[in-house]
């Protein structure tokens, strides 16, 4: 097919909007990154602020709490990942297995609706519904006999609410991709195999597997890239001080220190940094997913 | 320090009270910057200064007229009449009738906001002719060199009145806005007993058990105790508990701590006259110890450590915790609402619990947290000292436009209940000895039930609204009679903040963790999930980790006072 010079301007045009928008709030505010060197004063501009070199990087390293708050952003966001991994797979392979339409659909609809839920308003049900002061969760669990635990006074509970919560809320959404790899594969693999003897169990373990184990890969390699993004809104809105030691990510360190505290030089250096290493992984992940799931981008 | 929103609704909240404080959450927030009636006053400053010629007016009106921005708050408790808004009203108007000044608001923000989006102004060099600023935020711009020097426009345009309200206490407010023996950032001043903790308890509960109001601590564990086992309100459920703790361990923490001659977050004097930070010292050790003690007892909130401010505000409205510490306004929040859910439940106040040898010795933070700043490229700074001048005659006891404000404005139909003060222009301040200047009428007045003894433009309303059983008429009642009773009985002893000055380098820098470690620390140790020993602990990396730094920077400062 030949396309004439008309119809690229034209498609330029169409591409404009949205590469200006690109750069005006991705690739503009970058140069903000001169901040994480300097002692940013604003009546001075960025030009003429003091420059101080790696200063703020050292600093940083020099503060107790920020080797805390990597360890729990990687630690924490790696947990998310691989639960967010597992339970949709799990969920999907048994929701294909449904055979009644408007169930499945259904069902399909009512897990991906907490994603539309903000935490401000998920972490206010949490408290109340986990409190060990008449919270309903605490109470089902003392009907049985098991004594009460307190969520957001644990370090290792708190953590494990972290990860449940948020696969709950969010994993409606992969669910409904590897639904679709279902539907990718070709039925007379399975009926060829039914006539050969192979089990239902058989059946998933052979073909429905390896069917959507490029996806898998693909969603793993991909979700690299995520590591250091270990979810600042559910954090943010969930954590106190009995649990911050253990559950501190980069981003809400970042939170303080930026914009309650005003310290931009160090809090975009320590932005830079995760940007730095989030770049490297999501570099990687590429390599990864282009190489086992075939994926590419250019 | 953990949650940005709660401070912000606390502020509102706190805001919503006739009194207009910022307590609590300043309370929480302001731990450094605090000042103390024993500082010194500059002596080349304020009052004495020479007053030049005679046809400076401190009321002087601008003809033409001047435009002067500023920026908007706005809250849910902020109304407006019919066919008003934040941008004309009938204050805005005063100003320019008056003054001849039109304030324009360059933006408005939600108060959940408004920190934020001024340390982007402050940050893009983008401020407005006046704003209003916290202590981080005023100390940053007397650095980056963006705010106008006052000490002229002070010198000669303030009125009597306002030197009053800015002089109080000794005018410590300026300290941190001073640089150079200049004045760079006008005090917003609070009530003087802002921050002071007073014992609330449930009367009704008190009553039902059959218990004594504490005077010590081991009353106090007693009576705690007893609030979270005997089920006081009668259902049937073990709901309750005694005291109610916030997990920023805010007032109920000093009032547990003072006790042990403790103090919190604020810098004291040791015997040597060193100044050195009450959060470390040996006391501090026996007072956590003893709050451990309490919350193993179920005295205390189990779950505090989950519990913001306005959560414990909830639990207390909600009738679940009978012991609460607070400041002297609390009666109109969080106290009232008490009653909305437990018609026949009653508070009292009372003073916090003695220390072993029987003195009574409660921490006073500074009550200024905040600031109101000249930007530098403003063309006339005096306007700013103009404004806060006719705001003073309008509110303060004595000034020359009271009436039109108690009676023309607040006391008008169209006004009624819309919280008028807080458009005061360019921002609200308090007359620091108001309250107890009321207190003490209200005392005669209940005494001899007669209402006429109360004269104070201020007090008299709230009298009127007690007698009348309007809404908030208990409240007003409680706060000026009984917990400025309280206050009065404090009398002169208290612990005041002695670190008078602006942030330090080391502060700035490393304040934030080593608040973060402290409030981590201490937490755990009062819910028993760390050993009393980790205090110690504590204290050796609260010094390594900068505070020994610290130490030396704001001793530098206090000899420098001398």
């Amino acid at each position: 097919m030949k396309i004439n010079k008309k119809d690229l301007t034209f498609f330029h045009l169409l591409v404009a909007p949205g590469v200006l928008v690109l750069l005006l709030f991705s690739y503009l505010p970058m140069f903000g990154i001169v901040i994480a060197f300097q002692n940013f004063n604003p009546s001075k501009g960025f030009i003429f602020s003091e420059w101080v070199g790696f200063e703020h990087v050292r600093f940083l390293f020099e503060l107790p709490d920020t080797m805390g708050t990597i360890r729990n952003t990687i630690e924490i966001s790696l947990m998310k990942i691989v639960a967010g991994l597992v339970v949709p797979v799990v969920f999907a392979l048994f929701l294909n297995e449904a055979r009644i339409m408007w169930f499945k659909r259904t069902v399909q609809s009512l897990v991906y609706l907490p994603h539309f839920l903000s935490w401000v308003i998920l972490g206010g049900i949490l408290v109340d519904v986990l409190s060990i002061n008449g919270g309903a969760f605490n109470q089902a669990l003392q009907s049985v006999g098991i004594p009460p635990i307190f969520f957001f006074g644990d370090e290792f509970w708190f953590r494990i609410m972290i990860v449940v919560s948020d696969v709950w809320k969010e994993f409606g959404f992969s669910t409904i991709v590897y639904l679709a790899a279902l539907t990718g594969i070709n039925p007379a693999l399975y009926e060829a195999a039914a006539i050969d003897g192979a089990t239902r169990w058989k059946r998933t373990l052979y073909i429905t597997i390896p069917g959507i184990l490029p996806v898998i890969v693909l969603m793993s390699t991909l979700s690299l890239g995520n590591v250091l993004n270990a979810g600042f809104d559910q954090i943010f809105n969930l954590y106190n001080p009995m649990v911050i030691s253990s559950t501190d990510i980069i981003d809400t360190y970042i939170y303080r220190m930026g914009l309650i505290q005003a310290q931009y030089g160090l809090a975009t250096a320590i932005g830079l940094i995760k940007s730095v290493i989030g770049f490297v992984l999501i570099v990687i992940s590429y390599r990864l997913a282009s190489r086992y799931a075939n994926y590419r981008i250019f | 320090m953990i949650n940005k929103r709660t401070r912000s609704f606390a502020a509102l909240l706190a805001a919503s009270a006739l009194i207009l404080s910022s307590a609590c959450s300043s309370g929480n927030n302001n731990e450094n910057g605090g000042n103390s009636t024993s500082a010194p006053v500059d002596s080349n400053t304020p009052s004495e200064s020479s007053t030049p010629a005679a046809n400076i007016d401190p009321l002087g009106k601008y003809d033409p007229p001047i435009e002067v921005s500023v920026v908007g708050t706005t809250g849910s408790n902020v109304l407006f009449a019919e066919g008003e808004s934040i941008d004309d009203n009938i204050m805005t108007k005063k100003y320019l009738e008056i003054l001849g000044i039109q304030f324009k608001n360059e933006w408005v923000s939600d108060a959940s906001q408004s920190l934020e989006k001024l340390n982007l102004a402050i940050n893009t060099n983008n401020i407005p002719d006046i704003s209003k600023v916290d202590l981080n935020q005023l100390s940053r711009m007397i650095n980056q060199d963006q705010v106008a020097d006052l000490t002229e426009a002070y010198e000669t345009y303030a009125s009597p009145l306002l030197r009053k309200s800015m002089e109080y206490g000794g005018g410590t407010g300026f300290a941190p806005a001073k640089k150079d023996g200049k004045i760079y950032g006008m005090p917003v001043p609070n009530d003087y007993y802002e921050n002071v903790a007073i014992m609330y308890i449930r009367k009704d509960w008190l009553e039902k058990l059959g218990l004594q109001p504490p005077k010590t601590i081991d009353e106090l564990y007693e009576v705690a105790k007893a609030f979270s086992e005997r089920d006081p309100d009668g259902n049937g459920k073990a709901d309750t508990y005694g005291i109610a703790l916030d997990n920023a361990l805010g007032m109920a923490f000093d009032g547990v701590s003072s006790a042990y001659k403790a103090y919190r977050a604020t810098w004291v004097k040791d015997d040597s006259g060193q100044l050195v930070y009450g959060s470390i010292q040996p006391e501090m050790k026996e007072a956590l110890a003893k709050l451990q003690d309490l919350y193993a007892a179920k005295a205390i909130d189990q779950e505090f450590g989950a519990k913001d401010w306005g959560k414990t505000a909830d639990d207390v409205g909600a009738g679940k915790g009978g012991i609460y510490f607070g400041a002297f306004w609390q009666p109109l929040y969080p106290l009232s609402t008490t009653m909305s859910h437990t018609p026949d439940s009653d508070w009292n106040a009372y003073p916090i619990p003695v220390s072993a040898d029987g003195s009574l010795m409660p921490k006073r933070p500074n009550n200024v947290f905040s600031w109101m700043v000249a930007s530098k490229d403003m063309e006339h700074p005096e306007a700013l000292i103009k404004s806060m001048n006719l705001w003073a005659e309008m509110w303060i006891e004595g000034g020359q436009y009271n009436d039109l404000f108690y009676k023309d404005i607040q006391g008008s139909p169209q006004y009624a209940g819309k919280e008028i003060h807080q458009y005061a222009k360019p921002y609200f301040f308090d007359d620091p000895g108001k309250n107890m200047v009321i207190g003490g009428q209200f005392k005669e007045a209940a005494a001899k039930d007669d209402g006429s003894l109360v004269t104070h433009p201020d007090g008299v309303w709230k009298w009127n609204a007690y007698k009348k059983n309007e809404p908030n008429g208990w409240a007003y009642y409680k706060y000026l009679l009984e917990s400025e009773g309280v206050l009065a009985q404090y009398g002169d002893s208290f612990v005041h903040e002695s670190y008078l000055g602006a942030p330090t380098e080391t502060m700035t820098k490393r304040q934030a963790s080593l608040n973060k470690l402290e409030l981590e620390t201490f937490t755990k140790i009062i819910m028993g999930k760390a050993d009393i020993s980790e205090f110690d602990k504590f204290a050796s990396d609260w010094k390594s980790l900068g505070g020994d730094d610290i130490t030396k920077e704001v001793n530098a400062w206090a000899s420098a006072q001398q």
